[in-house]
């Protein structure tokens, strides 16, 4: 091999891709699912019906035996109100690993009874921690500089043909031709998407990898022993939560007339403070600006928003890596193009295995290798589709619900990384390739029959709903991978 | 890719010793990727110094141009045809923002 620039960065690109490339198709798969987190979570709880009533002030007041039920227990609840994307009022409190959401009649208050569900925010823990707290966000903050790495050398080794490459898709052609033209194509086409993501997702989760205290004072406190020098303090007595909140209609009329009419999005308790925050919907920009009140007796404590050019360019990173404030074209732009974001690793790492298969097929770390991407690339989109069988299927009295959702996800995981392995190991990686590329099919091609039959109150003449769009989107995935087994 | 075979399979048939490249980057890599990671820690450290003066903001802004940074010195560094001259681009903007993490007041 000659030692030129296109050479160097073919090689990096192969291999900073494809080692980072599995996980970060993880990350671009659950991402995409996380711009519809909302949406998800109506589909799994079904018992929510699509349409209800008009939001009314007054129904706030009760949702707060709940919200005071939470404080105690330590929790950190916040409501959500009711949107345009969501016309329910919900009752919200992160559980170490999503948020955990109860809805209430917007017009009455009532809360209604809907199963317990992990909800579409799993996709979103899922997407930034992979479901391992800061280690996994430290490791996800980590492949997105890789990815950076990695679109870099590729524009260099594709910069002559970036424009013609644009147009060029041979499906029919030689295998590795094919999978070559849908990589390029999935990468330069979405490019502008990808760059934007992998750069802002990296910076916002920059705390991670470039903290801002010196490594060198890090480490010396990691090994300094620790002698309590002076005796320890009595326990800081629990701050105490009031027996009762103030009326909220109020408040939020009070906090409108600061941040705008319809601009208020949640309501966020503390003991001894209620913070009505800005509606992460209300533009690029995701100030989070709240207005806070006292949770004794509602008197107004201050009005936060961070000013500075340089605050707004970090919310404005925030607000277009999140999308929270777009429409639904725009959410499905964010949705197709991360989707084809995951294709563009899917095929690198294929390509990756074809290119090495002839010199290296019998080596033990192609095979390992190998097993890993049929864990990652169909055990993914396998794991995902059993969660939202096991929604529906787990019994709905279930204790730890939302918990045993997430077990069966992970699971279901963990034994097509096991068998993809096990096939690769024993020399027949096809085999593994098909086996769980057909259960994909049959698991997305038969999640509309288990919708239909599951759901409650099913008509097929309604606006499009969110369930259409669930259903339509595993029966196209299945289709797909019906395609491919065949092609195999 | 057919080259990368053909050579290497000429290489076998002849016996000769031939040193691939690509154990060479590895070690280049491994080298410009600690010599980057250290000037990008040094941007985020410095930032608190030469930014501005809300600890937050510069917080952020040193982020900001140490995650911009990091892949754009890496590729240039390890773009090279020398690696010494990639070391030495990398070493340089890892010195100049140590410098400003220690001399600025």
């Amino acid at each position: 091999m000659q030692d030129t620039l296109r050479t160097r960065m073919g090689w990096l690109h192969a291999w900073v891709g494809f080692a980072a490339g599995l996980l970060l198709f993880c990350v671009f798969a659950s991402g995409c699912l996380a711009v519809f987190d909302t949406e998800l979570t109506r589909w799994l709880q079904p018992e929510a019906s699509p349409q209800t009533e008009a939001f009314s002030p007054q129904s706030l007041d009760h949702v707060l035996p709940a919200v005071h039920d939470l404080l105690v227990q330590g929790e950190k609840p916040f409501i959500t109100l009711p949107s345009r994307r969501d016309p329910y009022l919900r009752l919200e409190h992160h559980d170490g690993h999503e948020f955990l959401t109860v809805p209430y009649n917007p017009k009455t208050g009532e809360r209604l009874t809907v199963r317990a569900t992990a909800g579409g925010t799993f996709f979103y823990d899922l997407h930034y921690t992979m479901r391992s707290g800061v280690y996994g966000e430290t490791l996800v903050a980590f492949v997105g500089l890789a990815l950076l790495l990695t679109i870099g050398s590729g524009i260099i080794i594709h910069l002559k043909g970036l424009v013609s490459d644009l147009m060029l898709l041979r499906p029919f052609a030689a295998r590795l031709r094919a999978w070559l033209d849908v990589h390029v194509v999935a990468a330069v086409v979405f490019l502008p998407f990808i760059l934007l993501m992998a750069y802002s997702g990296t910076f916002i989760r920059a705390r991670t990898l470039f903290p801002p205290v010196s490594y060198l004072a890090s480490i010396e406190n990691a090994f300094r022993t620790s002698v309590p020098s002076t005796p320890r303090r009595p326990e800081k007595s629990a701050v105490s939560i009031p027996p009762s909140f103030p009326p909220l209609a109020p408040l939020v009329a009070e906090a409108e007339r600061t941040i705008g009419a319809g601009q208020t999005g949640y309501i966020l308790f503390q003991p001894q403070n209620i913070l009505i925050s800005r509606t992460d919907a209300s533009g690029p920009l995701l100030t989070r600006e709240h207005v806070d009140f006292s949770a004794e007796d509602g008197h107004v404590l201050r009005h936060v928003l961070l000013p500075g050019a340089i605050t707004h360019t970090e919310q404005v990173l925030k607000g277009l890596h999140y999308a929270r404030w777009t429409g639904v074209g725009m959410r499905w732009l964010y949705f197709i193009s991360g989707a084809m974001g995951a294709v563009m690793f899917a095929s690198g790492s294929i390509i990756f295995l074809m290119k090495r298969r002839r010199q290296s097929g019998e080596r033990l770390m192609f095979r390992i290798a190998e097993g890993l991407a049929i864990g990652s690339i169909v055990g993914l989109p396998l794991g995902t589709l059993a969660f939202f069988w096991a929604n529906r299927l787990l019994p709905v009295a279930l204790h730890d619900r939302p918990l045993a959702e997430g077990h069966v996800f992970l699971a279901v995981w963990v034994l097509s990384a096991v068998s993809g392995m096990v096939w690769s190991l024993l020399g027949r990686p096809f085999q593994g390739w098909k086996i769980q590329l057909f259960c994909l099919a049959g698991l997305g091609l038969f999640l509309t029959p288990l919708d239909v039959a599951t759901r409650p109150g099913v008509t097929f003449f309604h606006v499009p709903t969110v369930f259409a769009a669930t259903d339509l989107v595993a029966f196209f995935l299945a289709l797909v991978s019906f395609q491919m087994a065949r092609r195999l | 890719m057919t080259f990368e075979i053909s050579s290497a399979a000429r290489s076998r048939r002849s016996g000769a010793i031939v040193s691939s490249p690509a154990r060479r980057w590895i070690w280049r890599a491994v080298f410009v990727f600690a010599l980057v990671w250290m000037a990008a820690h040094f941007i985020t450290l410095g930032a608190l110094k030469w930014g501005p003066p809300v600890r937050h903001d510069a917080t952020v802004l040193g982020q900001m141009i140490a995650v911009a940074a990091f892949p754009l010195l890496f590729l240039l560094a390890f773009g090279t045809r020398n690696p010494l001259r990639g070391g030495i681009i990398a070493g340089v903007v890892g010195v100049v923002a140590l410098l400003a993490v220690l001399l600025h007041s």
